[in-house]
């Protein structure tokens, strides 16, 4: 008699529990995110240990990252690859919609007007990164997140996440109505 | 807004055709699209076929389209 | 538990929430029904009125295949959505325009140059324009589409205009399946 009771009692704390892990998800995929950072591309921000194999572990900012309103230059950012959905990659925004941008090689133009939402994203560590010198400026639709701060390993608790802003490329800011 | 991307021409775009040889490797496929004005009261719709020659250049790969639509195929 | 000790409405907010957020989780997942607008998928899917059902496992383009209907954030604007056809794959070698331009008198020109005019899809890409070529905002316009930008695949429409129960046509509001219209070509004709 108690045996089955106490079974029950678990089956329900069970069901409520798994209840919740939509909300979870809501807020993981809307909300707030942790994320693992891989690569070298953002260097010296982050990843700086060239030497261990540790990375940096941020937390990430969702909420209306998708619309470059909500976005500034400097930001460092997680979007899907453009070349390949299943990628996410990690670079800092240098340019926001209707911004001038003088580009570097391979990007075959010299200069680049950003259209409307999009914007121009490079690798702090601008000689192994692959941006948007490469897949040209990206939609605001492609970003998933905004990176707030380094959550682990606790070393880097409170590092400057503009330690380094990389190169200075803006010619013309986009005008603000 | 895509990568930088080149435009082609007729005969640059479709020159792996010539090297594939059409009947075992394509088929010719066609996606029928329209074009339609507001008349009055109604939208009149005008089918608008697209033509396409898709390939497979060696077994086990992943074909592509190649768009042979001309002046000819909506006539 | 302690949710018992909780007063009424705290535990229905709980419930709410809960509920909510699993529908969103569905919405974002798995399935969706969604109004669409505008001229550019016609006849396809009408101007107004019109209610997409659309498969959210195609995300990010996976699994999608040419002449299939797509749901995408719109690349100029994030809080727009688009209907379009994928009318080019990755790698695929396509023509920018090939429709009929038509000037603002309503004459036809005739430009050879649109039927030499070709761009390769690149890599994570693929190439949409709308049904309706002569009002559609699409890829002749805004370059490839990212991928990672594909919401879903539209597979069938209501319209709400269209009576609950049509006896001719035994559908409930004017339901209807929608295909992909990539098919053998048809060398009867032309």
């Amino acid at each position: 008699m108690f045996q089955a009771i106490s079974s029950k009692g678990v089956l329900r704390s069970t069901l409520i529990a798994l209840s919740w892990v939509p909300v979870l998800l809501t807020i993981n995929n809307n909300v707030v995110h942790i994320a693992q950072i891989r690569g070298t591309s953002m260097q010296p921000t982050l990843n700086p240990q060239t030497e261990t194999l540790a990375t940096d572990w941020v937390l990430l900012w969702k909420l209306g990252a998708k619309n470059s309103i909500n976005l500034s230059r400097n930001d460092v950012i997680l979007f899907k690859a453009p070349t390949n959905p299943g990628k996410v990659y990690c670079k800092r925004v240098k340019g926001l919609p209707f911004d001038t941008i003088e580009t570097k090689f391979p990007y075959p133009k010299p200069q680049v007007n950003l259209p409307r939402g999009h914007i121009w994203v490079e690798g702090d560590n601008f000689f192994h990164s692959v941006d948007s010198n490469t897949f040209g400026p990206i939609s605001s639709g492609l970003v998933v997140g905004k990176v707030v701060s380094i959550v682990w390993p606790p070393s880097r608790w409170g590092s400057d996440l503009e330690l380094s802003t990389g190169r200075d490329c803006i010619t013309k800011r986009a005008v603000v109505e | 807004m895509a990568p930088p991307t080149t435009i082609r021409s007729r005969d640059q775009a479709l020159a792996p055709l010539d090297t594939l040889d059409a009947k075992t490797h394509c088929q010719l496929k066609e996606l029928v699209q329209w074009e339609c004005q507001f008349e009055g009261a109604d939208y009149a719709c005008f089918p608008f076929k697209r033509l396409f020659e898709r390939c497979i250049a060696a077994p086990g790969k992943t074909p592509t389209n190649y768009e042979v639509t001309n002046t000819d195929t909506n006539n | 538990m302690a949710v018992g000790a909780l007063p009424i409405w705290s535990k229905t907010f709980s419930y709410a929430i809960r509920s909510l957020c699993l529908l969103h989780i569905i919405h974002m997942y798995v399935y969706e029904f969604t109004e669409t607008r505008g001229e550019s998928m016609l006849p396809t899917l009408s101007a107004t009125n019109d209610y997409v059902h659309v498969l959210k496992n195609f995300q990010n383009g996976k699994g999608l295949k040419m002449g299939d209907c797509i749901v995408a954030l719109k690349p100029t604007d994030s809080n727009h959505r688009i209907c379009k056809r994928i009318t080019g794959m990755p790698g695929d070698l396509v023509l920018v325009d090939p429709s009929t331009i038509v000037n603002h008198i309503g004459d036809v020109l005739v430009d050879k140059e649109r039927f030499s005019t070709y761009i390769k899809v690149p890599e994570g890409h693929v190439w949409v324009t709308g049904d309706n070529l002569s009002h559609s905002l699409d890829s002749r316009t805004y370059n490839a589409l990212p991928m990672g930008l594909i919401m879903g695949k539209i597979v069938a429409a209501n319209n709400f205009d269209k009576p609950f129960w049509d006896s001719s046509r035994h559908n409930i509001w004017g339901f209807k399946w929608i295909k992909n219209t990539f098919v053998d070509a048809n060398t009867e004709s032309d």
